[in-house]
């Protein structure tokens, strides 16, 4: 046990105090592995393998080692032996109600009440399945049977609970999220019968969105008067005619005759969609000034879906899903590559497998409405100039 | 690491693409000569540039016939100017004897000091040179700060600095290379610039600057006849012409579009080409039919083969692009290729991982 510890704490634990069983597939997403490390073990440069110390795996005889290893064998018992306990105060009873299919608290206490449950007219707070499930699990409730005399237990909760999640995937991707900090509710799309709640969006009349208006009017009506003048494309091309070109971004603009599904000025109409692919869960990051009552537009809304009863989305399917969720917080601006890499709306899949869950985000993003070949090289040059200085500030 | 030397390239690689660009000059309004170049720039340089013939490359096309039918093998560029010009401007093909740009002859030349060209440098020898003086700066740097810090121990380090830069060229002969020379004492030509039909279509089909032709009977390829050798099928799916849908769409917005086997995608994205950056996105092609459930079948993959692609992708630092393309149910009657283009649609789904744990603030 000692020597386990030991190593954990002196090998390089990643800084940002993560834990869980997913996040060790996570590790590798973003930092590259650095095999620059490994290169100086390895062939030219004959230096002998990195020292890590003895490793103790044998018992010496020694007083030292026997009192060693009985003093962690000790305090492993003793710990394991502790009496654990919530304070009564925060603990609470909730009864069960099956024709309903939600738990009714009985006196709402704690930190919990922040963001979940749901009080009805008379302040009555109910809680929903994976509510009463992630409570009872964490010890912070004791569930009573309908009559409220005998109390169910965790094995029991689950039984009558799970169904009414809506399955067990969905109450796993819950807990999980829950446990991490994050606030979580059902979307009104849990099941097949809600409908979306997109925020309307208003257009404001202003000069600015006139002006362009009109000014985009009169350049498709040239386009347009032009293209009738313009000389016909031969059968079999080119689509770019020898001749004089000004610079390369007319020539692009010539080229760009495949069609392409834009964002701009366009937004698609709400199609249904089906569970499973349909918002589940609407998530906001962990805030302590989350209210359940108005918790503002989430964060991510994401679709649990399980991975051995359902492949990847078809286009149609993700294009009615993406149809149903408001456009991302950036909304389209940000950087060019955050638009190509976050899509204009992202909705978050989380793949549950046996119990093993991997989220995946998937963008609606339009490369057509992204115009890198503007930026010429001159313009670079210039970044470049000013890039360099930093970086050699940093070398120093 | 250092940046690239970005102005070095933008010099090497002033054309995205291979065709020539007459740029006009700024005017400036209190200079009356600035104004004068402007009018000469807009009526004597087209005038000018008519009677110049534009830059055209030359390729060929290797057909290879099994039992059932003869199909296009190979299409590919000889002549060294051609090679250079369409890897220069736009970065098409891949050199057959090389990793991607066609540098194996001034590799050879180099290895072999082939007399009259020593001045040469093939890129990777440039890079391998960079690396030296970098590492020799830094070791006299370290040798400049133990100087500060122990004077007396600097004599050995700088033996072992000779002895380095000394045995960090070795010459090798190797059996092969005399016959890598003719009887003139020049290298031969043994590398070509193999391009992918997308590429010889798209050059020649829609910026015209390639003329390819027939390697066995030296006949030349219109673009209709190189559209019918690459799609024989004429289906509205045929793996030609979804590919050049897709390359078509890329290109013609901007990006550097090459072929994306190693990372098990479709084609990888670069901002300008690959000596300017690494590519930052992996198109994978899925086709969309007008009929439901056909579009379910080549669509509804296993999670695990998008979570694989996905990590090969991830894994290099680059984003999954799932790339929709629409199929029109027919393809059989067209006036123009550009309205059988027009029939296809690119809807595109970028393919990320999201990790809980790092999207909470």
């Amino acid at each position: 046990m000692d020597d386990l510890d030991k190593d954990c704490e002196d090998s390089p634990l990643p800084q940002n105090g993560r834990g869980g069983e997913h996040d060790d597939d996570g590790a590798s997403d973003d930092e590259q592995q650095d095999w620059r490390l490994l290169a100086a073990y390895s062939g030219a440069s004959k230096k002998s393998l990195p020292k890590r110390g003895e490793k103790e795996y044998e018992p010496d005889g020694s007083h030292t080692d026997s009192s060693n290893l009985e003093q962690s064998r000790t305090a492993m018992y003793t710990a394991l032996s502790g009496e654990r306990k919530h304070t009564s105060k925060a603990h609470i009873s909730g009864i069960w109600f099956p024709s309903l299919g939600k738990a009714r608290v009985i006196s709402a206490r704690g930190p919990h009440f922040k963001a979940i449950g749901k009080a009805d007219s008379t302040g009555t707070i109910f809680l929903l399945p994976e509510e009463t499930i992630y409570l009872v699990e964490r010890g912070s409730m004791t569930l009573y049977n309908s009559r409220g005399d005998t109390s169910i237990s965790l094995q029991g909760c689950y039984g009558v609970c799970l169904k009414a999640c809506g399955g067990h995937e969905r109450y796993l991707v819950y807990a999980y999220l829950k446990r991490l900090g994050f606030n979580i509710q059902r979307a009104s799309t849990f099941d097949n019968e809600g409908v979306p709640e997109l925020p309307v969006i208003e257009r404001k009349w202003s000069w600015a969105s006139f002006w362009s208006s009109i000014m985009e009017r009169c350049m498709s009506f040239w386009s347009g008067a032009s293209s009738l003048f313009a000389k016909r494309i031969a059968p079999f091309g080119p689509v770019v005619h020898g001749g004089v070109w000004r610079s390369y971004s007319s020539i692009y603009r010539k080229l760009q005759i495949i069609p392409y599904e834009s964002h701009k000025n366009y937004t698609p109409p709400v199609a249904k969609t089906e569970v499973p692919f349909r918002v589940t869960y609407n998530i906001w990051k962990p805030r302590p000034s989350f209210k359940k009552s108005a918790p503002g537009e989430p964060d991510f809304q994401i679709v649990v879906v399980n991975a051995a009863k359902e492949k990847m989305p078809s286009y149609s399917q993700l294009r009615a899903l993406f149809t149903n969720v408001p456009p991302s917080a950036r909304g389209g601006k940000g950087t060019e590559n955050q638009r190509l890499k976050e899509g204009y709306r992202n909705v978050l899949i989380a793949v549950v497998d046996c119990g093993i869950i991997s989220f995946v985000r998937l963008g609606d993003t339009s490369f057509g409405d992204e115009t890198i070949y503007e930026r010429s090289p001159r313009n670079m040059r210039k970044g470049q100039a000013r890039a360099r200085p930093a970086a050699s500030a940093k070398k120093t | 690491m250092p940046p690239k030397n970005r102005r070095n390239l933008n010099a090497l690689y002033p054309d995205p693409l291979p065709v020539k660009v007459l740029s006009l000059p700024p005017v400036i309004p209190h200079n009356p000569v600035s104004l004068a170049q402007y009018i000469y720039a807009v009526v004597a340089q087209p005038v000018l540039a008519g009677f110049k013939r534009p830059r055209r490359f030359t390729g060929s096309l290797e057909k290879t016939s099994d039992a059932v039918s003869s199909y296009v093998s190979s299409i590919y560029i000889e002549s060294e100017e051609d090679m250079q010009g369409l890897w220069r401007a736009g970065f098409f093909g891949k050199g057959s004897q090389s990793r991607s740009d066609p540098t194996w002859e001034l590799r050879v030349v180099k290895r072999l000091n082939v007399p009259g060209r020593e001045g040469m440098l093939a890129p990777e020898e440039l890079t391998a040179r960079r690396r030296e003086a970098r590492k020799r700066m830094k070791e006299e740097r370290a040798l400049a700060e133990q100087a500060t810090a122990s004077p007396e121990k600097i004599t050995t380090v700088d033996a072992s600095i000779v002895e380095k830069t000394e045995t960090a060229r070795p010459k090798k002969e190797r059996a092969e290379d005399e016959n890598l020379l003719d009887g003139q004492g020049n290298v031969r030509r043994l590398e070509r610039l193999e391009i992918t039909p997308q590429e010889a279509f798209f050059l020649t089909y829609a910026l015209d600057v390639l003329d390819i032709y027939d390697d066995h009977t030296g006949d030349r390829i219109s673009a209709p006849h190189l559209l019918g050798l690459l799609m024989p099928d004429w289906r509205p799916d045929n793996d030609f012409i979804m590919k050049y849908v897709v390359y078509h769409h890329y290109r013609s917005h901007g990006w550097c579009i090459r072929n994306g086997v190693k990372f098990g995608v479709d084609y990888l994205l670069y901002r300008r080409g690959p000596p300017f950056s690494h590519a930052e996105f992996g198109i994978i092609i899925l086709p969309h039919y007008k009929d439901e459930a056909r579009s379910e079948a080549a669509q509804r993959r296993e999670w695990a083969w998008v979570s694989g692609v996905n990590r090969i992708v991830g894994g290099v630092k680059k984003t999954l692009i799932l790339c929709y393309v629409e199929v029109p149910e027919s393809i059989d009657t067209w006036h123009t290729v550009e309205e059988l283009l027009t029939r296809y649609k690119v809807r595109e789904v970028s393919f990320t991982r999201w990790l809980p744990s790092r999207n909470r603030d």
